[in-house]
């Protein structure tokens, strides 16, 4: 079997490839960080998606044993993270400051294709691309990020996204909903529909009409933030509007028991309909409902309410043997789904697939998330976890960690860290 | 310090074992390796920070110790570690302290 794919892979990915899995030293030290040889483990993973998930585990299955093979096969060639789209959004900084590419993760021997997976066959172990190509694999790791059930806000599609664009990927919809604000005449109001549970990044929403508010506040007199929510309480709720209270930002939340639950939009006439006023928008950033990435539905991943479901001890998928699905499409009981989340469970999975194909053991899972937000650019609050699996592997159980303290002393440090930590996990990603 | 104080006053010792059984029963057999990365999204790749976060690579086991025991404990100001390390056993937090101390 690992003969054959090794064997495709060389097909797939050409003499360069091949000359790199060629490459392998005896010796390992499974438990020194800086492990560079092969340690046992052989085999070929191919891995979907090159986001916070995807990217982390295929720069630790190389760092955990060069025996390994990886494939990373990924659309697109920029890559822009999410945290931190808000401070683009919020006029701070510029779409390419959040921009990476895969040039370290090829450094690290990781063969990048820059393709579309549009099937895979789990019983044959295969992927193919829209592209041409069929690579086989040993073990298939998905990390596809989310897609938006447009259909879930009346007269919003993927067209409208144009318009009123969800900015909830990074990138082209970041630059669109970031010149629309800053087109805004003052007076003229920013309109946020919030998305229903579950979605990625909870307290994102609430970062993102933060940042808005302190830009229409210094350059749009008389401008608000109305953000309309499906939901009765949110991620961070307390530290979120105790900042705005204490920073004085012009942001209005109409909960769903005030009548934030939205009936219809309609982008043109640039005006929503709730279920208790209608309201006319300078600017709008409409967030539907989410559901796992698209090609987890193509490969039969997905349960009935549109998210992966996996064991918690590795993350693989409980549908198809040898699939892996990690970061947000996944149903990880009692993790967020967040940036961090992702990258940690990459962590974790890149090591349970190491031990599987035959290299060091991985022992018990750790995962951790810090999720920092920034009320202002001055004024930061976070929520942090690590976490072990319980006993019963049902759940994945909080250990510690909590709510920045309310009494306001850290605000400023932990902006500084929000910061450090961008700075930190993206070189964790693409260094 | 405190550990002694426990084991004088049995009360507190009573309760403090009942909010221990109060947490799920968890898997804790894990690598050192496995621990530490729960490190690296904040204090840097292999520990070594590229931002405000102090980098951890290379540090006495004993100070990584000494300073995850202090904020565990409340006694070392902190903005986020003094939450987080209380999700760390005293065994988490030496195979964390000499891992990070290997690394150059």
């Amino acid at each position: 079997m690992s003969k054959m794919n090794r064997r495709d892979f060389v097909k797939a990915t050409g003499a360069l490839g091949a000359a790199a899995a060629m490459g392998i030293t005896a010796g390992c030290n499974a438990t020194s960080g800086g492990s560079k040889s092969a340690g046992g483990a052989k085999g070929h993973v191919v891995v979907i998606g090159g986001g916070f998930g995807g990217a982390t585990c295929a720069k630790y299955l190389r760092k955990a044993d060069k025996g390994i093979q990886v494939t990373l096969i990924e659309k697109d060639t920029t890559y822009y993270t999410c945290p931190f789209s808000n401070r683009v959004i919020g006029q701070l900084d510029k779409l390419d400051r959040i921009a990476f590419n895969y040039g370290a993760l090829k450094g690290h021997g990781v063969n990048v294709v820059h393709d579309t997976v549009t099937e895979v066959n789990a019983s044959a172990h295969t992927v193919k691309t829209a592209g041409g190509q069929t690579i086989s694999y040993d073990k298939l790791v998905m990390s596809p990020g989310i897609s938006m059930k447009y259909e879930s806000v009346n007269g919003y599609s993927e067209g409208a996204s144009t318009k009123a664009p969800h900015a909830w990927k990074a990138g082209m919809q970041t630059q669109l909903l970031a010149d629309q604000i800053k087109a805004m005449k003052p007076g003229e109001n920013f309109l946020m529909v919030a998305p229903p549970n579950p979605y990625r990044c909870p307290p994102g929403p609430y970062e993102r009409a933060s940042l808005v508010a302190h830009f229409l506040k210094q350059h749009k007199p008389g401008s608000k933030v109305i953000i309309l929510d499906p939901k009765d309480k949110f991620s961070k709720q307390g530290l979120f509007t105790g900042g705005w209270k204490k920073n004085d930002l012009p942001i209005e939340w109409v909960s769903a028991a005030q009548g934030g639950k939205v009936s219809n939009v309609n982008v043109d006439a640039k005006e929503i309909e709730a279920e208790v006023e209608t309201y006319k928008y300078g600017a709008a950033n409409i967030i539907p409902a989410m559901k796992a990435g698209q090609i987890a539905h193509a490969a039969g991943l997905t349960n009935d309410k549109g998210w992966c479901p996996v064991a918690l001890d590795t993350f693989e998928s409980t549908v198809h043997k040898d699939v892996y699905v990690i970061g947000d499409a996944s149903v990880a009981t009692g993790m967020p789904k967040s940036g961090y989340s992702a990258n940690s469970q990459g962590k974790v999975t890149a090591a349970a697939i190491c031990e599987a194909l035959g290299g060091a053991k991985a022992g018990d899972p750790r995962w951790t998330n810090t999720c920092y937000s920034y009320v202002t650019p001055e004024y930061g609050i976070s929520v942090a976890a690590v976490y072990q699996l319980q006993a019963d592997k049902k759940k994945i159980a909080n250990m510690g960690g909590g709510l920045t303290a309310a009494d306001g002393a850290d605000n400023f440090m932990e902006s500084v860290y929000a910061e450090s930590w961008w700075q930190n996990i993206t070189n964790d990603m693409f260094s | 310090m405190k550990l002694k104080t426990l084991t004088l006053v049995g009360g507190i010792l009573l309760s403090a074992s009942a909010v221990a059984a109060d947490k799920p029963a968890v898997l804790s057999n894990s690598n050192a390796s496995m621990i530490a990365g729960t490190c690296a999204g904040c204090h840097g790749y292999e520990g070594k920070s590229v931002g405000a976060a102090p980098s951890i690579a290379g540090l006495e086991a004993a100070y990584i110790e000494s300073a995850m025991h202090a904020f565990k404990k409340g006694e070392r100001p902190a903005t986020i570690m003094n939450r987080l390390a209380k999700a760390y056993s005293d065994d988490d937090i030496k195979a964390m302290a000499s891992y990070f101390a290997a690394l150059k």
